[in-house]
């Protein structure tokens, strides 16, 4: 069957590589895994994936939030769409304040932890068909 | 009775008690009792300059008449935003407020406020008395939730992390029960055994934060343990291109220090400091600084100054207010909490010195025992 899409995933939790891989493998999309940013990073430039899974708050070499912005910023990979994950929320008042980031972060989409699966499915279809 | 005021301001007449009174009382007269009473009372004129002081006021804040108010107080050269007794000159009514203060001690208390008008023969405020109650007693239970709401606040980012790994691994158990693949199933009871194991230690912080936190002091080598620290910051500085410096003094050696309270204390500064110089747009080159050294010969100091973008001079009340602050459930008001938790707690205190646009330190000076 052909894949619907490739994806890569970046987070510096293993399980969730693991567990979220699982899933976007057995909705059909091909997905590569890093566990650091920077790693990430270079996987995004050799693969140039359809769409990356990005967690936000990474505590290795280049967080989140620097992965977003270099590839916001490198021209040959700036149109790939960005979906972002944290377990940061509204409580800490640290959620993406898309004014104050809009620089360094600007994902296409954000989904707070845990996850809903179903609307990150469809996120990623309207993201892959654009 | 006599007019208010007119006889009352400038010393209150001896014997004017009740005649049933009088044995009990005896010599001791009204100045007697407003000396002994468990509260401070002052005087003070229109420029907050003390006239009258109790004895109680002189025990706990040091000679008094003579001195301004916020000065004997806080120790500021500025008036207090909230001054009742200001407030009482103008509208010559009662007012009250609540107020943080530093003892003569060096202990801090929170005082609640009263000032009531004391007229001359024309209905002028003369001058205004003040009663002050300590009531830090009563305040320590709000300061003990606030700081229990707030870390939850923080854990619930662990908690979500936590959930998105049970919710994963359960998925890949079912996933592998579905399809008969005993492998699969067992790699997903893994990560719900790992995360079923984090959440219990994450119930235990709650319960541990939730009570009175005991110093655990050990033999620690400062410079060390800052330069940990700012390993764990250099990336997130090197995201917003600023330079992440420490220097310790080498003849600092060994401290008796918390060192697990001293790395919290540290991470909410150097948080601090770092968003600082994020939101400067102004200057092009950003430095954090994180300075170690004797203060003096019983005591040391752990300095963290930033070129950032600086507190205007609400902020830095307000940052000084949070540190009582109930309210606090923003992200700031948390990491002042724990600084303040962590620098009381060694028996030690901070100072503050900040400049719009120029930058803000942190001084933390804590006893060397």
């Amino acid at each position: 069957m052909e894949k619907k899409g490739k994806i890569v995933l970046i987070d510096d939790n293993k399980d969730l590589l693991f567990t979220m891989s699982t899933f976007l493998n057995r909705n059909g999309f091909e997905t590569l895994t890093a566990e650091d940013g920077k790693a990430g990073l270079e996987l995004v430039e050799k693969e140039q994936p359809d769409l990356v899974l990005l967690d936000i708050m990474m505590e290795t070499l280049f967080s989140g939030f620097e992965v977003c912005k270099r590839l916001r910023t490198n021209p040959a990979l700036k149109a790939i769409p960005i979906i972002g994950i944290s377990g940061m929320g509204d409580e800490l008042g640290l959620k993406f304040d898309e004014e104050r980031d809009e620089e360094y972060f600007n994902p296409d989409v954000f989904f707070e932890k845990p996850v809903d699966r179903e609307k990150l499915l469809e996120k990623i279809d309207e993201l892959l068909k654009k | 009775m006599t007019a208010p005021g007119k006889e009352a301001y400038g010393g209150i007449p001896e014997g004017r008690t009740h005649s049933g009174d009088r044995d009990f009382l005896g010599d001791m007269g009204y100045r007697s009792i407003i000396d002994l009473l468990p509260c401070y009372v002052s005087v003070q004129d229109v420029n907050l300059r003390i006239l009258f002081a109790n004895m109680s006021f002189e025990k706990d804040f040091g000679s008094g008449v003579g001195r301004i108010c916020h000065e004997v107080y806080k120790g500021t050269v500025e008036r207090c935003p909230s001054c009742p007794v200001q407030r009482t000159f103008e509208d010559k009514r009662v007012h009250v407020s609540e107020e943080m203060v530093r003892l003569s001690n060096g202990e801090r208390a929170d005082l609640a406020v009263y000032s009531a008008p004391i007229l001359d023969i024309f209905g002028d405020v003369k001058a205004v008395i003040e009663l002050s109650g300590n009531i830090t007693k009563l305040k320590e239970p709000q300061r003990e939730l606030a700081f229990l709401g707030q870390s939850v606040a923080v854990l619930s980012h662990d908690i979500k992390n936590i959930l998105e790994g049970l919710q994963g691994g359960a998925y890949v158990v079912d996933e592998g029960i579905k399809d008969g693949d005993m492998e699969l199933a067992g790699k997903g009871w893994e990560v719900v055994k790992r995360n079923i194991g984090d959440i219990t230690s994450v119930t235990r912080n709650i319960l541990y934060s939730s009570k009175k936190r005991f110093l655990k002091r050990q033999n620690i080598h400062l410079g060390t343990l800052i330069g940990d620290v700012a390993v764990l910051f250099s990336e997130r500085a090197k995201a917003i291109a600023a330079v992440l410096e420490t220097k310790t003094n080498p003849s600092l050696l060994i401290t008796r220090l918390d060192p697990s309270g001293i790395r919290r204390m540290l991470n909410n500064l150097l948080c601090n400091a770092l968003e600082a110089c994020q939101v400067d747009k102004k200057k092009h080159f950003h430095k954090v600084m994180v300075r170690t050294d004797f203060y003096d010969k019983t005591h040391v100091m752990i300095e963290v100054e930033d070129n950032g973008i600086g507190m205007t001079d609400a902020t830095r009340k307000k940052i000084f207010e949070e540190f009582y602050s109930t309210k606090g459930d923003s992200g700031t008001g948390l990491g002042m909490l724990v600084v303040n938790r962590v620098v009381e707690a060694h028996g030690g205190r901070i100072e503050l010195l900040t400049a719009r646009g120029k930058g803000t330190t942190f001084r933390v000076i804590l006893p060397l025992r």
